[in-house]
């Protein structure tokens, strides 16, 4: 089921496409040539209108409104509408130490993220994979707000 | 050394009904229809031929590899002769592209892990759909 409830200042076919990959329903309002916006609420895709612009980004600035907002930002709302309870697939993970396999001449640091592509990753037995914990809202938020700037 | 011995010993049990049952073949096709030594060569000739076909033939296997690719973690399946580094991360960034992401040839690949696993479990991963 997902989780996160946000919304980004763009609408294009290809990220409604990705949406309903994702396995979201796209609303047939996201369609229409004055749906600006796209809201990403409990599994339904829905748009904002032109000529509810001003109320919307009233109820954004007043606090009513408890989307996050992913700006322009394409790959932070997709991060964040990804986030689900029942799955490990396309979720994103932090390491939680430095990982470096020099003969893969690979080194990743502390904390940096990474997107998960399998529906159950989980620790082995023996406990020789790297430590890692579910990213939360605001370290994705941090990780494409730093990517972008 | 036991699994070796035991192998021995099955290919002659094997070999030794073969030639068995061909003689006794041979034996009831000279009283019943006598001059019809052409037909057990020509089964000869067949399971032979068979026989090393399936001998010669190269063999499928089936690995699953872990890989790290741009912040990214994942498993894929193929089926091939053999498993290389090199393939397995050509492998990757084409299942990779499949599923719309936009890897490039020079991007580097981490091959986590690499394992042999048997046909059903490769049909069964398959048929989840899985792409790890």
């Amino acid at each position: 089921m997902f989780t996160t409830k946000c919304f980004i200042r763009m609408n294009t076919p290809e990220l409604r496409a990705k949406l309903e990959k994702m396995g979201y329903q796209v609303c047939h309002c996201a369609e229409g040539a004055t749906a600006v916006f796209l809201m990403a609420v409990e599994g339904d895709i829905h748009a904002v209108h032109y000529e509810e612009l001003d109320i919307f980004a009233d109820e954004v600035k007043s606090g009513k409104c408890k989307l996050i907002d992913c700006g322009d930002n394409e790959l932070l709302f997709l991060a964040l509408a990804a986030m689900r309870d029942d799955t490990d697939k396309d979720q994103y993970f932090v390491h939680d130490e430095e990982i470096h396999w020099v003969n893969q001449g690979a080194y990743i640091p502390k904390g940096s993220l990474f997107k998960c592509l399998v529906d159950k990753y989980y620790l082995d037995p023996y406990n020789t994979t790297p430590k890692f914990h579910r990213a939360t809202v605001n370290e994705i938020i941090d990780y494409f707000q730093s990517q972008k700037s | 050394m036991r699994e070796k011995i035991e192998t021995l010993l099955k290919a002659f049990i094997v070999v030794s009904s073969a030639v068995v049952f061909l003689a006794l073949l041979s034996s009831v096709l000279k009283y019943f229809l006598p001059g019809g030594e052409w037909i057990v060569s020509g089964i000869f000739i067949i399971t032979g031929t068979w026989l090393v076909y399936r001998a010669m033939k190269p063999k499928r296997r089936y690995f699953s590899v872990c890989y790290y690719v741009n912040n990214m973690i994942g498993n894929v399946m193929f089926a091939g002769e053999h498993y290389t580094a090199v393939l397995a991360g050509k492998i990757v960034r084409e299942s990779l592209r499949d599923d719309g992401d936009d890897i490039p040839d020079d991007c580097h690949v981490t091959i986590i892990s690499c394992t042999e696993v048997m046909k059903k479990d490769f049909d069964h991963a398959k048929q989840q759909g899985s792409r790890a």
